[in-house]
């Protein structure tokens, strides 16, 4: 293994990419950003697949390691809404809440991108609820329980490039909304930031956000994964940041694809202690990558408070 | 349609105090509005600049302590190389961005609609970071005798819309933020509706066609949801860019009347009629196919930002609709009708 590698705090999957386009059985243009969860000993993520057409769905993969996949021939989520949903829904994230899995995604039409909320207990059936969001914003992470008594979610509007919290008591009115993470002029992440992957409670009780941030390059934008903890009662409260990157496109399929230099994610799932990211390679695969808790909170600390 | 007051413009940035040692007013605009104790409160947007001097560019600024917003001044030698002039909007610094010009809001009232006393301090002030670039285009409603004001709180993430209630107009409470950037243009309606609040808000859409104006409900004023899109700017000249809410609905037998702005060919804005369900408001009844109002007089049509009508406060005196509107970008003016001949103007 050349050296350099050694040094990597995400670890790719030496059979990377999960998924491309050749492992479905049908012809797609696109496939790209998964959401995902263990339910049973199965690994099942909601892949992004964009049709010949260009609309965007939602299908299921299931796999018994994490690692080999078999994709649904029929989608899970298709557009729902003549409205909203006219050019198609993507970027699906999955919170594992109580007894149930709300999944919250991008629903994109003429009148722009926003966020909508489902509710699935078995994916098998699922159960729209509203849309969410205001036009014009992406992410949409729902926290996998509530803060201090209301549920809590995360969102990019593209206006300013920020993360923000929002609170509601019935997941129909939200408000209270705030800035929890910026932008940082000359770091890796200066023009733009979005959250990736739901919060996950780590064993201290902080909030682990794998963030996405953003480089614009005269090449066109560079997107790179970092990470930061938010406080345990107030996860509005970023408590640490990496400031370098967890994860840069390196690999030829992060690197070549739809859309270049690119590594995004919607979904992973915590084993012990070990995390495995799911992420999209330029808009073209899914891949695995793996790292622990512990590992990004070294990062973390390497950066001496510096959010 | 509407009678133009003789007396406009009303109120002129030679009219407002300026807040701070070494800025100058140079726009009192775009007026809230709203009775309270048999007078005309106007809450105005009021822009600041620096007084400036041959070599210097001097841009306001606002630091922010605990809570408390100070404003100052900022000042760059002409030459430094550092220094880059955006447009007349403001310069760049070392890639911060400094507006030429920022706005808070002041009280002016009047006991007979027309002659106006403006306070010589500010009311609501930038007071965070979201509010760095200003405090802009308030919107006031009475419900049960509290004043909600809604204004855009302008910011390195351009705008979007906050809250603040009083019940006096002395003191006031800032309730937070209610709509993410970028969305502005919030018309709360003066009761609920099937026992939610209402507004009608304007968000922006990059990459997906022209702002248009929205419908949302809330439980209490502070969250928010069921947003949709209801109105749509039009393929007319008038309507060519975007739309947006203006002061609150007013409601009448026909249904809830608006008063929403136009920004079309060349940047001008104008000033249409739409009336809303009374009981289903995102259901549009009539929208004029005219404008109430457009660019015409001098001080409408020259300016600060010619060719600007844009109102964002109404209020019903002695049976007449007093319409406060912004012209130019600069002054406070009116204009009268009555809410029976826009109706029938439909």
């Amino acid at each position: 293994m050349p050296r350099k590698k050694q040094h990597d705090i995400i670890h790719r999957w030496e059979g990377n990419p999960v998924i491309t386009m050749e492992d479905l059985s049908f012809q797609v243009s696109g496939i790209c950003n998964a959401g995902a969860v263990k339910i049973d000993n199965i690994y099942l993520l909601l892949v992004t697949i964009e049709t010949l057409r260009g609309h965007k769905k939602l299908y299921i993969a299931r796999s018994e390691d994490g690692r080999y996949f078999d994709v649904d021939d029929k989608p899970f989520m298709a557009q729902a809404d003549k409205k909203y949903e006219e050019i198609g829904v993507m970027d699906g994230r999955i919170t594992p809440f109580e007894d149930t899995y709300y999944i919250s995604y991008i629903a994109e039409s003429h009148y722009g991108y926003r966020i909508r909320l489902a509710k699935t207990d078995d994916f098998k059936t699922v159960t729209r609820l509203g849309f969410v969001s205001e036009v014009d914003i992406k992410g949409g992470a729902l926290f996998p329980e509530k803060i201090n008594g209301r549920f809590a979610r995360l969102e990019r509007p593209w206006s300013g490039g920020r993360i923000w919290i929002s609170y509601s008591e019935d997941l129909v009115y939200w408000g209270g909304s705030e800035v929890i993470l910026s932008p940082r002029a000359g770091y890796w992440d200066p023009h733009r930031v979005g959250d990736a992957v739901p919060p996950i409670r780590v064993k201290d009780g902080r909030w682990l956000l794998i963030y996405y941030g953003i480089k614009d390059t005269s090449a066109g934008p560079l997107f790179r994964i970092g990470a930061v903890f938010l406080d345990a009662d107030d996860p509005a409260r970023v408590v640490s940041r990496t400031n370098i990157p967890i994860l840069s496109p390196r690999e030829r399929y992060e690197r070549v694809g739809d859309i270049q230099n690119l590594v995004f994610s919607c979904g992973a799932i915590l084993e012990n202690e070990n995390l495995l990211l799911y992420y999209g390679g330029s808009d073209s695969c899914i891949c695995l990558g793996s790292t622990t808790i512990d590992r990004i909170d070294q990062e973390c600390l390497k950066s001496k408070g510096e959010i | 349609m509407f009678k133009r007051c003789e007396k406009n413009p009303l109120i002129c940035p030679s009219d407002v105090k300026p807040s701070t040692e070494g800025y100058r007013v140079v726009g009192a605009f775009n007026p809230g509005a709203v009775l309270f104790n048999d007078e005309v409160i106007l809450l105005l947007r009021v822009a600041e600049s620096c007084i400036q001097e041959p070599g210097k560019v001097r841009a306001p600024v606002y630091r922010f302590e605990q809570g408390r917003g100070i404003p100052g001044i900022m000042e760059f030698d002409e030459n430094n190389p550092d220094l880059s002039l955006k447009d007349t909007r403001g310069v760049v610094y070392k890639g911060k961005d400094y507006l030429s010009s920022i706005s808070h809001l002041r009280l002016a009232r009047s006991t007979d609609g027309i002659n106006f006393t403006v306070e010589p301090t500010p009311f609501i002030c930038p007071s965070s970071p979201d509010e760095e670039y200003g405090t802009e285009d308030a919107r006031i409603v009475n419900i049960d005798g509290t004043f909600y004001i809604n204004y855009s709180a302008v910011s390195t993430d351009s705008w979007c819309t906050a809250l603040a209630t009083t019940t006096d107009f002395k003191d006031y409470k800032k309730q937070g933020i209610i709509f993410h950037p970028e969305n502005k243009d919030i018309s709360i309606f003066p009761e609920k509706i099937n026992k939610k609040y209402v507004a009608l808000h304007r968000p922006n859409n990059s990459g997906f066609g022209k702002a248009s104006i929205w419908y949302a409900q809330s439980p209490d004023l502070l969250h928010w949801g069921n947003h949709k899109c209801i109105v749509r700017p039009r393929n007319m000249a008038y309507e060519s860019m975007k739309i947006g809410g203006g002061s609150a609905p007013i409601k009448t037998d026909a249904g809830w009347l608006c008063i929403y702005h136009a920004k079309g060919d060349n940047s001008r804005y104008s000033l249409f009629a739409l009336l809303l369900d009374l009981e289903y408001p995102w259901k549009v009844i009539k929208r004029g196919t005219t404008p109430l109002l457009e660019p015409e007089y001098d001080y409408e049509t020259s300016g600060f930002f010619g060719n600007v009508v844009f109102t964002n406060g109404i209020v019903i005196k002695d049976g007449q609709l007093f319409m406060y509107y912004g012209s130019s970008d600069e002054t406070t003016c009116l204009a009268v009708t009555t809410v029976e001949k826009i109706l029938a103007g439909f």
